[in-house]
């Protein structure tokens, strides 16, 4: 891959990294607000890319959680990301009590009711649980258990849950373990929503991408005057929507995706000293992210000078 | 009140639940407080400060009444409130300024300490509960029912009474144990051994003479912890010794119990609570030194 030659006198092209209030985004973030509202459990999936862990962050940002010195901490939405490679439920434990702050060490045995305590203090009325997929049968208990603590006295507290996952294909994520005999899951399943236990969000169709772009437009308009991305977004999506982009068959494009091919098409068009993208540019992106997306490069002799953004 | 967000960097580097002092808190107190709003036993917050920061010379037995930079700073941090407030919760400053130019210590408040003595009982205790044993700790218990709150003020030497409430100071729980300040296993604000809740401790009322006592203590303490200088040290020392070459007493007996029987010591070097004793035990008052001062 040779770097393009930059324009002389112009700064460096600047990417911008705003959270977007995407079709999909609204989506996710509605359910999450349903959660919160009603209390209820629910499976939520999405393909990998969509933008889970931005939605959660923006959602959390969103959910008014404070510590006053007074001794008052609100946590209304209490998020976390599943522990990776640790199958034990302290890892959960851990990461649950993490969120909250500064903990000084504990034995597991105190920390369990420690974490009850500091939920109904906190009042946590939200658990939002990210890469979902992650968590092991044992980490599902424990949320058992420490959410039925919190139900019953001397708390009675009903609190909602999300496990936000990544899927791929028509599994979804803890439907067949939910499904089993055994009791405990079988408890579990009884906690979930009943209208909307499991739940896949879908990413973008054309008609959605057509808003982001213009948001695209915006938000580069100090760097590329004339940038006009609206025009391309059939043939966008007809590019993001190709079958090694979208295994699944979806039929919609994710905002990972379109954010890539949109900033490489845009720092390319910059870098040539336009002022705005052509179907050249953006062809080109997209021949790089759908046909050679594996292409492995050859580094040699001095690395190429990169742009900061 | 300030709030810190969850967009905050601080949210992560606090505990879950932060405690800001309240006015005239002694930090043990705080620190028991925190424990308290974070469901933690007595003296976990004070544990994890002596185990993360580097404080040579400091430790267990320490009567809190000079902290530590180091253990200040990380508790800075930890609650998210200004060094200052935290300042005001030991006597550092107002120690710092009546010995200027040296380091205020504990010892010029407490005088000479000969080690901390750990009663037989405490010593046979479970784990290392002693550990936190404060030399002559004690509590108010309409402060601790009204807001969980140990005051400075307890740490002064002498003062067998609230300064603010007028009830005595508890040193011993009705099982007759000791208070320990911070007990392992136990929560906090409470009797180690039978779990009395120190509020509930009985409130006894000073007797008239006692009152009167307590009353020429504290005014003595308010001025020299509020407006002491070493000139208005000096004063007060200069009128000891007037005290004396005036009435030339054999010996002395002095509030605290002890017997003057000379006085050759450098002044300089006596503690803030022998010199209240002395200016008590000779009849001084906040206004003779004031006037000292101004001539």
């Amino acid at each position: 891959m040779t770097e393009l030659p930059v324009s002389p006198g112009r700064p460096p092209f600047v990417r911008h990294h705003e959270f977007l209030e995407t079709a999909f985004e609204r989506r996710f973030q509605g359910l999450l607000q349903q959660a919160w509202i009603e209390r209820s459990w629910h499976v939520i999936a999405a393909v990998p890319g969509s933008g889970k862990s931005l939605g959660i962050s923006d959602f959390f940002l969103r959910s008014g959680a404070y510590k006053d010195t007074n001794g008052t901490t609100r946590l209304p939405i209490l998020t976390i990301r599943a522990p990776k490679n640790a199958a034990r439920e302290q890892a959960l434990g851990l990461a649950l009590s993490a969120a909250f702050g500064v903990v000084p060490s504990m034995p597991w045995a105190l920390r369990r009711s420690w974490l009850v305590q500091v939920l109904a203090s906190c009042g946590v009325e939200c658990i939002v649980i990210d890469d979902a997929q992650d968590l092991k049968l044992t980490h599902l208990a424990l949320l058992k258990e420490l959410t039925d603590n919190l139900a019953a006295p001397p708390y009675q507290r009903h609190i909602g849950l999300c496990l936000v996952a990544a899927h791929s294909g028509n599994v979804i994520p803890f439907k067949e373990t939910f499904a089993g005999p055994d009791i405990l899951w079988r408890q579990f399943r009884r906690r979930m929503d009943t209208e909307q236990p499991y739940c896949v969000v879908l990413g973008h169709t054309e008609e959605e991408i057509r808003p982001i772009l213009t948001t695209f437009e915006e938000l580069y308009r100090s760097q590329l005057p004339d940038l006009h991305l609206r025009r391309w977004s059939k043939t966008i999506f007809t590019w993001l929507s190709n079958p090694i982009l979208d295994p699944d068959g979806s039929g919609r494009v994710t905002m990972d995706h379109l954010t890539r091919l949109v900033t490489s098409a845009l720092r390319r068009a910059y870098q040539q000293g336009t002022n705005d993208v052509d179907a050249t540019i953006l062809g080109e992106v997209a021949e790089m992210m759908v046909l050679r997306r594996d292409e492995v490069i050859q580094i040699d002799g001095a690395l190429p000078v990169r742009e900061v953004g | 009140m300030p709030q810190i967000t969850r967009d905050q960097v601080g949210w992560l580097s606090t505990f879950p639940h932060v405690a800001a002092p309240l006015p005239d808190e002694w930090i043990a107190g705080l620190l028991l407080r925190c424990d308290e709003m974070n469901h933690r036993e007595s003296g976990t917050i004070w544990r994890y400060l002596l185990r993360s920061t580097i404080h040579p010379g400091f430790g267990p037995g320490s009567p809190f009444i000079v902290v530590p930079e180091s253990i200040l700073e990380s508790l800075t941090h930890l609650l998210m409130i200004s060094t200052e407030r935290l300042l005001s919760t030991t006597y550092a400053c107002e120690l710092a300024r009546l010995y200027a130019p040296a380091h205020p210590h504990a010892e010029h408040l407490l005088g000479h300490r000969r080690g901390v003595t750990i009663p037989p009982l405490l010593k046979k205790s479970i784990g290392n509960r002693a550990n936190a044993t404060v030399v002559g700790f004690h509590i108010c218990p309409i402060c601790i029912a009204q807001a969980r709150l140990l005051r400075r003020a307890a740490l002064l030497p002498l003062l067998k009474y609230c300064p603010t409430h007028h009830v005595a100071f508890h040193a011993h729980c009705t099982c007759g144990c000791p208070l320990i300040l911070f007990s392992r296993r136990k929560p906090p604000f409470r009797c180690f051994t039978c779990g009395l809740d120190w509020a509930q401790l009985p409130h006894l009322q000073p007797s008239p003479g006692e009152m009167r006592l307590e009353s020429d203590l504290w005014d003595l303490y308010e001025l020299f912890l509020e407006q002491g200088t070493p000139e208005l040290k000096a004063s007060a020392l200069s009128l000891i010794r007037q005290y004396l070459k005036t009435h030339q007493p054999l010996t002395l007996k002095l509030v605290s119990g002890r017997t003057l029987f000379g006085f050759t010591a450098d002044l300089n070097q006596l503690s803030l609570g022998y010199v209240i004793d002395l200016l008590v035990s000779m009849g001084i008052s906040p206004k003779e030194i004031i006037s000292k001062q101004t001539m």
